[in-house]
């Protein structure tokens, strides 16, 4: 892999946080940084508490304690609506499509945020509100091309397989045009050509459409391939946190995936 | 929740082909869906000068309910919230209607806009105020509202205007000179091209970004959030939509029938647009014409049969209709409309 250029200023970072849920302790004073530019690989075994901070950086979830900043600043008092126009994209670990739409209908509706056509426009047809219609719709059809969806363009996404609806999802949050991605477990239930095809994919993302990317996966090759950066999870909190070299030679590591045997 | 027929979906989807590659003798589903339309709409155009007046007169009801019904539509086939609040609305647009005809004598036709845009704001704001209630929980608020309407109207305090337990005339203007037609037929033509204005709204507005925000929210509203969908105010700018639609239908139908009475706004009267909204399909646009149709005439139809049994057999008919066509007419209709394909592209 080329030597990129990271830039050293954190564009998304975690304080402290913390989470409970009843008695449990899903994240325990979580801190780490992402920078500009990266790939970040989020891993753990089951139940360390991936996903649930993926929830919190995406406001579904409040943290108990601890902060998140974007860009330097704290998203915490922002509604959920609000971080796709900070630029915040996601894919969910079982996927979050809307099932009854089409898949270009699916997409378009990754560029809500930066649309905006009212009701009373779209109702009479207006012609502004028809000609950002069409605009999205071509912005939505070229992401479909990218990533080979355009055979199944019209199709209702729950007739598709597993595999190509996350493909959907994937083009959804590109669509709306994000600084960061958040992919939760992009490889579960993809097989072994898929998922060297999602690698490429991933890397070529990032080049193109400038991002940063934070992966939670349990395909520990995907993720040492393409991350520059890997923290690591265990019962909600973090035991690691470098270069995929270092993680995979991290005594602490070692154990919370091999066990004490 | 019965099978949503959604309209951003092209109906042969699932063969993944879009819809201008496939010609049926010589035209395409686009081309067949305009000439299904106008023949449609010539039905429409000489019904009135086939049937006498109080056809005509039922067929103009069954307009007015079918934009009801759309609202309804909009509210529950496409954004999933289920309304059993609607007589409300309705009642809402034809008090409405009424008070500034029957008191204020304003032109009757500049109190239908003015009953939609109160029914929109009172559906906003109500919509507000539930947007954090769903299923059967947001049945049961709305159902509220419309046990609570008739007695409201009934009360002293507002009795000055609406006239009490007895109501209130309202008289509809006369037929504009210049046109040979009768009253029944000025006012189906009246009620059509509302009809027909606000069917082409609807469609727009469910094939644009707003349509898409609102199915998105009715799919999956945390994922619709985190699209950048602020779903409340969708909720409630829905909801508010949805009232307008009712407000306007009801309106028109004091207009037409000349009299408002507490108790034509019971909370029958929304089982009743809930009834055409599921018979006509959800989410499907065309459908609330056909579900109008149904609940305005198998009623009557019942009661031809058997004064005393009239609606034991309107139940066993809607159980039937039910069990012939579980997603409504227009599922109904797009399966014979494949199968014809099928035959005829062999």
């Amino acid at each position: 892999m080329k030597q990129r250029e990271i830039h050293k200023f954190p564009l998304l970072s975690v304080s402290d946080v913390t989470v409970r849920f009843g008695g449990i302790t899903a994240l325990d004073k979580v801190s780490f940084e992402i920078s500009k530019g990266s790939i970040c690989g989020l891993i753990g075994p089951n139940g360390a508490g991936k996903t649930t901070l993926f929830n919190c950086m995406s406001r579904i979830y409040d943290p108990d304690r601890g902060d998140i900043f974007f860009e330097g600043q704290s998203i915490l008092s922002l509604p959920t609506y609000k971080m796709s126009s900070l630029g915040m994209g996601r894919t969910f670990q079982n996927l979050a499509l809307f099932p009854t739409m089409s898949v270009l209908n699916n997409v378009m509706t990754g560029g809500h945020h930066y649309t905006k056509s009212d009701y009373l426009s779209n109702a009479l047809g207006l012609s502004w509100a028809r000609k950002e219609n069409r605009q999205a719709r071509e912005a939505a059809m070229n992401l479909i091309d990218y990533l080979d969806l355009s055979p199944m363009m019209h199709s209702r996404v729950s007739t598709l397989p597993f595999g190509t609806q996350k493909r959907v999802e994937l083009a959804r949050a590109l669509a709306s045009r994000p600084k960061i991605l958040l992919l939760d477990e992009p490889a579960g239930g993809l097989n072994h050509d898929e998922i060297e095809e999602l690698k490429e994919l991933i890397l070529k993302i990032r080049e193109k459409l400038n991002l940063t990317i934070l992966l939670v996966e349990h395909h520990m090759n995907l993720v040492m391939q393409v991350s520059e950066q890997v923290a690591v999870l265990n019962f909600g909190k973090k035991i690691a946190d470098g270069t995929p070299t270092q993680i995979q030679r991290h005594p602490e590591v070692i154990e919370a995936y091999l066990g004490t045997g | 929740m019965p099978e949503v027929e959604n309209h951003a979906v092209h109906p042969d989807s699932k063969s993944g082909v879009p819809e201008s590659s496939s010609k049926t003798i010589g035209l395409t589903d686009v081309e067949w869906r305009r000439l299904a339309f106008v023949l449609s709409l010539s039905f429409a155009v000489i019904l009135p000068f086939v049937f006498e007046g109080f056809t005509t007169f039922q067929f103009t009801l069954a307009g007015i309910y079918a934009i009801a019904i759309l609202g309804l539509n909009l509210l529950s086939g496409f954004n999933g919230q289920i309304s059993l609040g609607h007589s409300t609305f309705y009642g809402i647009g034809a008090y409405t209607s009424a008070i500034m005809i029957n008191q204020l004598e304003v032109p009757a036709y500049w109190t239908i806009p003015a009953a939609a845009l109160i029914c929109l704001s009172f559906g906003f704001i109500f919509g507000l105020t539930v947007t954090r209630l769903e299923g059967l929980y947001l049945a049961l608020a709305t159902f509220a509202l419309a046990i609570a309407t008739p007695q409201i109207l009934k009360s002293k305090h507002v009795e000055q205007w609406t006239g009490g337990v007895q109501g209130l005339d309202v008289y509809k203007p006369d037929v504009p000179q210049a046109l040979p037609l009768e009253a029944d037929q000025w006012w189906y033509f009246v009620v059509l091209g509302i009809l027909l204005l606000m069917l082409w709204c609807t469609k727009n507005l469910v094939n644009s970004r707003s349509g898409r925000a609102m199915i998105a929210i009715r799919d999956n509203p945390i994922a619709a959030r985190s699209m950048g969908i602020n779903t409340s105010l969708y909720k409630a700018l829905t909801f508010g939509c949805s009232g307008l639609y009712a407000g306007t239908a009801g309106a028109l139908s004091a207009i037409v029938i000349e009299y408002v009475a507490p108790d034509s706004f019971t909370f029958v009267l929304s089982f009743f647009f809930l009834t055409g909204m599921v018979i006509g399909g959800m989410a499907s646009i065309p459908g609330v014409i056909f579900g109008a149709l149904f609940v305005l005439f198998l009623p009557n139809f019942a009661e031809d049969f058997s004064k005393n049994l009239a609606y034991a057999i309107f139940g066993i008919l809607l159980i039937a209709t039910v069990y012939a066509m579980p997603s409504g007419s227009a599922g109904l209709f797009s399966a014979i409309l494949t199968r014809l394909k099928q035959k005829l592209n062999q």
